[in-house]
């Protein structure tokens, strides 16, 4: 070949490439340089090769048709492309470009022996940078081009109109969302025609002005930015623009970018939300009011009824111990009948009241659940026994004993479902049975308490009625039974109260079970006032009992009571099966109940006797001791006891007859201190002293009672923060706090009706003394020593008062 | 009912019968419980009295009186409310020493009486 000037040719070839520089058509500038290349190099073909991937390598431009038509090689290829020096191989240079994400290469097919030729190696070297550069720069508008046309995709996708206009004021752009908006052409626009366009757009807003206010603090202040620029359209409102608008700088361009978001929909909803706020808040307010003005009405409401209430029943009651002729006495007791009843209602008319608007609020202390169970019975008794019903109870063992929870709610439910039945039951009997239905992981019991009766029963159809207020299942009832037809509706809001729910069951003249259930935990730390002793239960092991009751269930209960004391019980609802028995098996003990069909307890006891003399026998009846009658049949029986029977009672009396520990039977020598008229009493007994303790306890249980224990005023009042007492024996001197203060604690804490009756224990007789004890509000006094008689007088002189006043303060519960 | 008893010069064991209604079990339990007071209200006594406590020596002097009452100890319950009212008289505290002393004479032969009548009931 002739000689070819390699350096004017490369400066030629370059020179060549720059024009392409300029050049927007990347097809062009490929083609244009590979033929500028050609022609430099003086070369039969070359060929640009890319490589789209690890395994594909394509021809993008040849400048000749026929020039590298067979298949490529790209792993090869590759290689050379990622190196950084020209390949010479079977007889072709290849010049690898890898610039910008391209990655490939030029494959030159040179002519004759230029390969030898060292100027054409140094040309090659010059053309191979001035490629990468053409390359390096066609990528870059291809990269250019893809943004571009991403962001446009985007820009014109998005819901929002953008428009951005230069701080120079000489370019702009909007999205066609920003066009329609603004009633402009999407694309570029110019400034002036943007900011007029937006300008007509702020004043045809209804919040123009405000607009107009915000633009300008916006403005005043260059660099800064806004977001949430209302702008209102309409009235009514159709249409709402949140405008935010930014500083932008892009490469050497500043200006200020602005978005356009359509807010109808989200400014529509907050209004209507901030309505319905300023709705409810006023609702909120007035129902506050009224709640306020509900609570006010129901403790004055509640004070002004019951305080002269309880005047009126208290006059009553002081009226009925004077002294009246028989006309007098009658007009007396209806005043006092009716008095209880009014209170009644109006108790449970403000008890219902305040469940309703949610002011009860529930005790947690703890109590035993069998107390809560005799509680209720002692203060139904004397119902029941007029109507010769039995009160039975049965708490199964895997009940825990003491429970924490409030005593004075639970026990207002048991007397509204026990005095439901005692009403609507003729004969048999009211048995309540504690279940445990299980213990969950945090410790909580759900006890199932179950009321059933034995009376009239309760149609299906009207078991939704039962629980609705004001609602009696047979209006006639009211006219009969009386009631506020709210008991029932307290019970099933007092047992929601307390974690559970009330469902009855009922067969129609047959009987009613109201069960309910509570959730409470038991109470691990058991204090105990009364001076129990501690069950001896080798005394009555393996003893035989024979139990004789014309009653199926209270049979059952004493066969599992017996039977969980170690005993051996069999039990029979007929005298004439339990003599059979007695003729081939032994017994240590025979229960017999009083009232049965056929022979009473008493003839039972006296044909048993008869052949047995050495059986001890035990009667439970349902007055108090034995009639005049029967009082040739003292001596006939180890043991008396009154019903409602409680379990603690029967195991003592049991253990007591078997041990031999048996109290001589009153005989006519013997003042008998045992009253007729026993009306069960809560006692406590307020005193330090042990020999003290023991008299008055022992005297009281004598008499039939069973006192609970304090050791000083400050005990006293704990213990009647857990239980209701109808009278306190309180001594006056003790330690950590007199009876004197506890008294004048009692006073303040507790209004009249509701407190029991506080008799002072004092071992000085002088006036002086029973003057300061009556002036510290103490009802009376009993001077040591006192006589077991002395306490029965006692007892008698305030009984019939305590029980009036209890019963409506019970009935206030 | 009518019991004999031996005969006591210290106390009566016709009161406390009186008061626990002839139940001569409760009177022996009254009886354990008046033996084990006795030292426990002395040692309180003395106490209160070297502390010239007059208000502890008026409480104890009382709670003792109380319990000797019960079992008709009225010799030493007659001691006891000279106690009570002189620890409650400024002019007259000079004089509870006198009676304490007096009350330390007295308790022994009661208390051996009382544990002499402690075994008869629980023969």
């Amino acid at each position: 070949m002739e000689n070819i000037n390699w350096t004017r040719d490369a400066l030629d070839f370059l020179l060549g490439l720059h024009p392409l520089k300029k050049d927007k058509d990347f097809a062009h500038i490929y083609a244009r340089s590979m033929e500028l290349f050609i022609k430099y190099a003086h070369a039969h073909a070359a060929a640009l090769i890319r490589l789209e991937d690890k395994v594909t390598a394509k021809v993008w431009y040849r400048t000749e048709e026929s020039f590298l038509t067979s298949p490529l090689q790209p792993e090869k290829l590759r290689t050379w492309a990622l190196g950084d020096r020209i390949i010479w191989e079977d007889g072709m240079f290849f010049l690898p470009i890898y610039e910008n994400g391209f990655c490939g290469g030029i494959q030159l097919l040179p002519k004759g022996t230029l390969a030898e030729d060292p100027g054409f190696l140094g040309f090659l070297n010059v053309a191979w940078t001035g490629l990468k550069e053409v390359t390096y720069l066609v990528q870059s508008y291809y990269i250019i081009d893809e943004l571009k046309a991403r962001f446009n995709t985007i820009l014109e996708t998005i819901p929002q109109g953008v428009v951005f206009i230069d701080e120079a004021g000489k370019n702009g752009w909007l999205n066609s969302n920003a066009a329609r908006i603004l009633t402009l052409e999407s694309g570029e626009n110019h400034p002036t025609a943007i900011s007029t366009a937006m300008q007509s757009l702020r004043n045809m807003a209804v919040n123009k002005e405000d607009i107009a206010k915000e633009g300008a603090r916006f403005f005043s202040t260059p660099g800064q930015s806004i977001r949430g620029w209302k702008w209102i359209f309409g009235d009514p409102v159709h249409t709402v623009l949140s405008v935010s608008c930014s500083p932008l700088q892009s490469a050497q361009t500043k200006g200020r970018l602005w978005v356009f978001t359509d807010d109808t929909f989200h400014h529509l909803a907050t209004v209507q939300l901030n309505e319905l706020n300023a709705e409810l808040e006023e609702k909120r307010k007035l129902a506050d009011e009224q709640n306020k003005a509900k609570s006010d009405f129901l403790a004055n409401m509640s004070h002004e009824i019951r305080t002269p209430m309880n005047g009126v029943i208290g006059m009553t009651s002081l009226l009925s111990h004077t002294k009246l002729d028989e006309e007098q006495k009658e007009y007396v007791d209806i005043i006092r009948i009716s008095g209880e009843s009014l209170v009644s209602i109006i108790n449970d008319i403000l008890d219902f009241s305040k469940i309703e608007s949610g002011k009860m609020e529930l005790e947690e202390l703890p109590f035993f659940v069998n107390t809560v169970i005799e509680e209720t019975y002692d203060l139904l008794s004397v119902k029941a026994n007029e109507k010769g019903l039995d009160l039975l109870y049965f708490v199964e063992p895997d009940v825990p004993a003491e429970i924490n929870g409030d005593i004075t709610r639970l026990r207002q439910v048991l007397i509204n479902l026990v005095s439901n039945g005692i009403k609507f039951t003729s004969n048999g009997e009211i048995f309540i049975h504690v279940i445990n239905k299980g213990l969950d992981a945090e410790g909580e019991y759900t006890l199932e308490f179950s009321v059933k009766d034995t009376g009239l029963g309760i149609p299906e159809n009207k078991f939704y009625k039962l629980f609705e207020s004001f609602s009696q299942v047979d209006s006639s009832t009211t006219r009969k039974f009386g009631g506020t037809g709210l008991g029932l509706a307290i019970c099933q809001r007092l047992v929601r109260l307390m974690g559970g729910d009330i469902r009855v069951e009922s067969t129609l003249g047959q009987g009613s079970s109201f069960i309910f259930q509570v959730k409470v935990h038991a109470n691990r730390k058991i204090k105990q006032f009364e001076p129990k002793a501690s069950p001896d239960l080798e005394d009555l092991k393996g003893k035989r009992v024979l139990v004789i009751d014309d009653n199926t269930t209270n049979l059952r209960i004493l066969k599992s009571q017996c039977e969980m004391w170690g005993m051996e019980a069999q039990v029979f609802n007929n005298y004439a099966d339990a003599l059979k028995v007695l003729k081939s098996t032994s017994f240590d003990l025979a229960i017999l109940d009083m009232v049965m069909p056929d022979k009473d307890g008493v003839e039972v006891g006296q044909l048993i006797k008869g052949t047995y003399p050495h059986l001890p026998l035990v009667l439970f009846t349902s007055s108090g001791g034995l009639s005049r009658s029967h009082a040739n049949t003292t001596g006939l029986f180890a043991a008396v006891q009154n019903k409602p029977i409680k379990h603690a009672q029967i195991y003592r009396t049991i253990q007591e007859v078997l041990t031999k520990r048996v109290k001589a039977a009153p005989t006519s020598t013997e003042p008998d201190v045992r009253k007729t008229d026993h009306i069960p009493l809560h006692i406590l007994i307020a005193e330090d002293i042990p020999i003290n303790q023991k008299l008055l306890s022992r005297s009281l249980q004598k008499l039939g009672y069973t006192p609970d224990l304090a050791n000083n005023g400050r005990e006293a009042l704990n213990a009647m923060a857990r239980k209701q007492y109808h009278l306190i024996f309180m001594d006056v001197m003790m330690p950590e706090m007199d009876g004197l203060e506890a008294t004048r604690i009692i006073l303040d804490t507790y209004p009249r009706g509701q407190r029991p009756i506080i008799i002072a224990t004092t071992a000085n007789a002088l006036s002086d003394d029973r003057d300061i004890v009556l002036a510290a509000g103490m009802d009376d006094y009993i001077s040591k020593p006192y006589k077991i008689q002395d306490i029965a007088d006692k007892l008698e002189k305030w009984q019939r008062q305590i029980f009036e006043t209890h019963e409506n303060g019970m009935a206030e519960l | 009912m009518k019991m004999e008893w031996p005969n006591y010069k210290h106390f009566s064991p016709i009161v406390i019968q009186d008061i626990a209604a002839d139940d001569t079990e409760l009177m022996a339990e009254v009886i354990k419980e008046f033996i084990k007071c006795i030292p426990i209200y002395l040692g309180e006594l003395d106490a209160a009295i070297r502390e010239q406590d007059f208000s502890q020596i008026k409480f104890v002097a009382h709670k003792l009186k109380g319990s000797s009452r019960f079992i008709g100890a009225e010799a030493l319950a007659s001691l006891l409310q000279q106690m009570e009212i002189s620890a409650d008289q400024p002019t007259e505290v000079h004089n509870i020493p006198g009676y304490l002393a007096q009350v330390h004479l007295v308790i022994p032969p009661l208390l051996e009486e009382v544990n002499e009548f402690y075994g008869v009931l629980t023969r």
